[in-house]
């Protein structure tokens, strides 16, 4: 994890990964070439490519996307989200040869530097139906390349997990440009209905996923406890949290995870040093809480990472009051040790 | 993810779920309907009823077409059977089996696959062998010449 870097931190679930990812995207390959020649027999070679890779690109981002709402949603999710990175990087692999043959094909076989006939060509900015689609392509693209470049763990620590992750949330801006990418270029020119359908139902299947999971966060974290005395707040009933799994609670901006194991009750910060993964989303597997994006771990009644590794989370009070669990928002430094609460005591630690 | 980046990616999904179905929406009622130009249909006239002669090869086949009484009034029809590997492609007559465009008259441009006629005057009296030549004006070369 954090000893030492390395390309690729290969595992048997990474590989398995990566031979279905692949798998699939040969099999659509495969399938949408058929078709092609099918509907098409003109096609050119360079079409093809166009076509293909456009059309596999465009739908990886729509399965990279609904990955992270979906495990929020339903745990049974939560494997497509481990190596997610490995997707968006194949993804963006994919997006660089499209976007490398319509750069050729269609404005370096003049005497202007293809960049420069890619943003001068078309100008006609105020036209829906002839608007200049490939500029929203281009820096869609440059988001997908600058993202895919700084995927790895060096850029993640050095640039801090909050930068980072606010720099890949521009796949958001990314995924809407291409959405308009597509509406204003092939859709405008091929006119078929089939097109429009598919692409209105990827993107709606995307916003409704996205929109539900975060309706559905906002319901979880939600504190809605009452106050009771020496700081403390009321999180849920110890009945609600399943054996070595944690309840989220967001109090006084604190984002919270109460951890239930060994009838022990202890809290730690939701938030995994690795990449902000929701460490609540996790559960206690060897005695460590594990991070549900990529197996970082923690010792629950100090947050610390067991050795050799270094990360630490700040830990908070938890105490039991017949079967309600009270946690203090109020942090202790990263790694402190906090006592557990005793499952069945009632009693403050 | 923290507190405040899990409020802005709430925001951003909220306005991308009001946002990008507009510009979908707009999009789509923007497509441009199939609107017949007028200047390039009424340049393909109506074929004249009686073949007078034929050749050309497969690929390009050509007849000669004949209005009935008009005496003088001929019509060239050249069917374009695959699509044209050439950006651009011009037609021209000629009486002439050897030569370049320089010698014929022009007719008029290639496109699409499928008939392409030209209204021209004639004599009567035609050598037994006419001649097409089409001409790329790009590469300025002749890539075809077609006898009927």
């Amino acid at each position: 994890m954090s000893v030492n870097y390395a390309p690729v931190l290969w595992n048997r679930q990474k590989r398995v990964y990566d031979r279905a990812m692949l798998g699939l995207m040969g099999l659509f390959l495969v399938v949408f070439t058929s078709l092609q020649f099918t509907l098409h027999p003109e096609i050119t070679i360079e079409t093809l490519v166009i076509r293909a890779t456009g059309t596999l690109a465009f739908l990886m981002l729509h399965v990279i996307l609904s990955i992270g709402p979906l495990a929020r949603l339903d745990r049974r999710f939560l494997p497509l989200l481990y190596n997610r990175r490995h997707l968006g990087v194949t993804m963006c692999l994919v997006a660089t040869v499209h976007g490398a043959f319509n750069l050729v094909q269609f404005h370096a076989l003049g005497n202007v530097d293809p960049l420069v006939s890619l943003f001068t060509s078309n100008l006609d900015y105020a036209s829906v139906p002839r608007f200049p689609f490939q500029t929203l392509g281009f820096f869609a693209l440059m988001i997908l390349i600058t993202m895919a470049a700084t995927s790895h763990d060096f850029w993640l620590k050095n640039l801090s997990p909050k930068v980072w992750k606010s720099l890949h949330m521009m796949v958001y801006l990314a995924y809407a440009m291409l959405v308009m990418h597509v509406m204003l270029g092939v859709i405008q020119l091929e006119k078929s209905p089939v097109l429009i359908t598919v692409a209105g139902l990827g993107m709606a299947t995307v916003i409704s996923l996205h929109v539900a999971a975060a309706r559905l966060g906002k319901k979880k974290e939600q504190f809605t406890g009452r106050q009771i005395p020496e700081g403390f707040y009321e999180v849920c009933d110890v009945s609600d949290i399943p054996d070595n799994r944690a309840k989220v609670a967001l109090i006084n901006g604190e984002n919270i995870a109460v951890f239930k194991y060994d009838g022990k009750l202890s809290a730690v910060s939701n938030l995994c040093r690795h990449q902000n993964g929701p460490l609540g989303e996790g559960k206690i597997v060897d005695g460590c809480i594990t991070c549900p994006w990529h197996g970082y771990q923690y010792l629950p009644h100090n947050g610390q990472s067991p050795p050799p590794f270094t990360e630490k989370l700040e830990t908070y009070d938890v105490i039991l009051i017949g079967t309600a669990v009270y946690v203090n928002p109020n942090p202790y430094p990263e790694g402190t040790e906090r006592p557990a609460a005793l499952v069945g005591s009632g009693q403050l630690p | 993810m923290t507190p405040s980046l899990i409020s802005i990616h709430r925001r951003i999904w909220y306005a991308l779920a009001l946002l990008l179905p507009l510009g979908f929406i707009i999009a789509v009622i923007s497509i441009p309907g199939v609107v017949a130009d007028p200047g390039f249909s009424g340049h393909q006239p109506e074929a004249f009823p009686v073949v007078a002669r034929s050749g050309g090869t497969d690929k390009y086949p050509v007849a000669l077409r004949k209005a009935e009484n008009q005496g003088n009034q001929f019509q060239v029809e050249l069917t374009v059977t695959e699509p044209l590997t050439v950006s651009s492609a011009l037609v021209y007559f000629s009486i002439r089996p050897e030569g370049g465009p320089g010698d014929g008259l022009l007719l008029g441009s290639l496109g699409s696959v499928g008939a392409h006629r030209f209204n021209l005057n004639l004599p009567e009296a035609m050598p037994n062998a006419l001649y097409l030549y089409l001409y790329d004006p790009v590469k300025q070369e002749v890539f075809q010449i077609l006898k009927f």
